[in-house]
């Protein structure tokens, strides 16, 4: 794989910025202020043992959690998530960032009343209001490139994990999003299966595409991201290059925690 | 022994045509009645789920009101009761519709609350995530599903809708069960009309459940 993660972080404009985020589950501290940001182009691998707040950080950033307190900017603007109620305006920003940020889940999460097609368009043009016919036209460019042409009118049962999981990518990368969250999307695989999801996900680091990525890959992590960060009950322990973080972590909590998982590969 | 099969024949061959009426009307009341409490259903298993306690217990109340009594009580309260004291009279076909549909509602609610329940957090996530409103969402992703889901269930309800018409008999709808009684009064042979009747209930519910189960074949979810 292409050493991308070689390049320095500091070459990039802030895409997203999160400021003092907190974000509680009744008594628990999931998220506690969590300053983050990341860059045009970046990707960004999120390590750490469960229960350390990697997934609901993830939530967070498209509102899939709303935080308690804190800031959330893309692209220099903030996004407003206090709003009371479920008014239009709130609804209007929620899919003003929603249809920017796209995510990939653990369990794909495609819709099994619907083709392999129809998952891919269906946001495209129910959101963005994109004809159908030139929602299936760049449909099939992204099964060209996830490598499943064949598949566009299969339903989701008939794939496998794998080839499902290729699929949600598509479909979150059909909203043409400016920013991809992953939610350890390989931990739900057989493990044969993960080397192609791993692949495509690579294939879009080295398009320039910005990522947040959750995962258990330490390969990953090392290979494609550029800067790693670790997470431990709900602060960000360490951060910075994935050479160095993976490589020679500082801290003692990082120390531990690649002993355990490298160990167990 | 020919012969008195044509005579037999003969015999019930007028009262075919009430017959027939009658299943129409059967027919006609139980299709308004299960559409209606199809919406009635939806919507109050909606508010029963809402965060909002003036949603939620209005349906709760409709509900717990509807499955502890009987539908013959609902059905009375309905075409004799409320004329009483409101004064404002329904025809007994409107009366029956609508007690029908009430009384079936809360079982519809109750079978689409199951139905919601089945579908995964996951599936309202991705379409939250990908930009879609509560609304787009439900009626495209969440809806859909719970239909599928559904289907064996509400053909149970919808087959008791049809077998309850035979209690607006005892509003003065001349439906088959009506139909049966007057055609007996009229005769004093019980055993064929009653027969008769439930041969026409049979063929009614063999329709229904047969539509119901190539409907689920048509859109099964399962491979």
């Amino acid at each position: 794989m292409d050493p991308v993660a070689s390049d320095s972080p500091g070459e990039f404009t802030d895409l997203i910025s999160l400021i003092h985020l907190r974000k509680n589950f009744g008594e628990t501290v999931v998220l506690d202020d969590i300053s983050l940001s990341v860059g045009q182009g970046e990707v960004l691998a999120l390590i750490g043992p469960s229960g350390s707040g990697k997934s609901t950080l993830l939530r967070c950033i498209n509102l899939l959690e709303v935080p308690d307190s804190g800031t959330l900017m893309l692209e220099g603007e903030r996004v407003r998530y206090d709003f009371k109620g479920s008014s239009w305006r709130a609804a209007r920003e929620l899919t003003r960032l929603r249809a920017s940020v796209g995510m990939v889940f653990q369990n794909f999460n495609l819709w099994p009343h619907k083709t392999v097609l129809e998952n891919i368009t269906e946001a495209p043009i129910r959101v963005r209001r994109t004809r159908p016919a030139v929602a299936r036209e760049h449909a099939s460019e992204l099964l060209e490139m996830i490598g499943l042409p064949e598949k566009r009118d299969s339903f989701p049962r008939q794939l496998s994990g794998g080839q499902q999981q290729r699929v949600a990518i598509a479909r979150a990368l059909a909203m043409e999003p400016k920013l991809m969250l992953f939610d350890e999307v390989t931990s739900a695989l057989d493990p044969e299966l993960v080397g192609e999801v791993l692949d495509i996900m690579g294939e879009l680091a080295r398009s320039g595409m910005t990522m947040i990525v959750v995962t258990h890959e330490m390969g990953f992590a090392r290979h494609v991201s550029h800067r790693t960060a670790f997470l431990y009950n709900g602060r960000i322990e360490e951060i910075g290059p994935s050479p160095d973080v993976l490589g020679s972590p500082e801290n003692a909590h990082t120390q531990q925690f690649l002993n355990r998982v490298l160990h167990h590969q | 022994m020919i012969s008195s099969i044509i005579d037999y024949v003969n015999w019930f061959a007028p009262y075919t045509v009430g017959f027939f009426h009658a299943a129409v009307i059967a027919l006609e009341i139980s299709f308004l009645a299960i559409v209606i409490s199809w919406v009635i259903g939806l919507i109050t298993t909606l508010g029963k789920s809402s965060r909002s306690r003036w949603y939620r217990w209005p349906a709760e109340f409709y509900i717990w009101f509807v499955r502890g009594t009987p539908s013959l009580i609902q059905i009375f309260i309905i075409y004799f009761g409320i004329p009483h004291v409101s004064g404002f009279r329904l025809s007994p076909f409107v009366a029956g519709v609508a007690a029908l549909a009430i009384s079936s509602g809360a079982y519809v609610a109750e079978v689409f609350r199951s139905g919601f329940l089945a579908i995964p957090r996951g599936q309202t996530e991705s379409a939250l995530a990908l930009g879609m409103s509560p609304a787009m969402m439900m009626r495209h992703i969440i809806l859909p599903q719970v239909i599928r889901i559904v289907v064996p269930a509400m053909t149970n309800e919808a087959i008791n809708t049809l077998k309850n018409t035979s209690l607006l008999s005892t509003i003065t709808i001349i439906e088959v069960t009506m139909f049966a009684q007057l055609a007996l009064a009229e005769t004093f042979r019980p055993f064929d009309f009653l027969i008769a009747a439930a041969i026409i209930y049979l063929i009614m519910n063999t329709v229904l459940s047969q539509f119901a189960s190539w409907y689920e074949r048509k859109y099964s979810l399962e491979i």
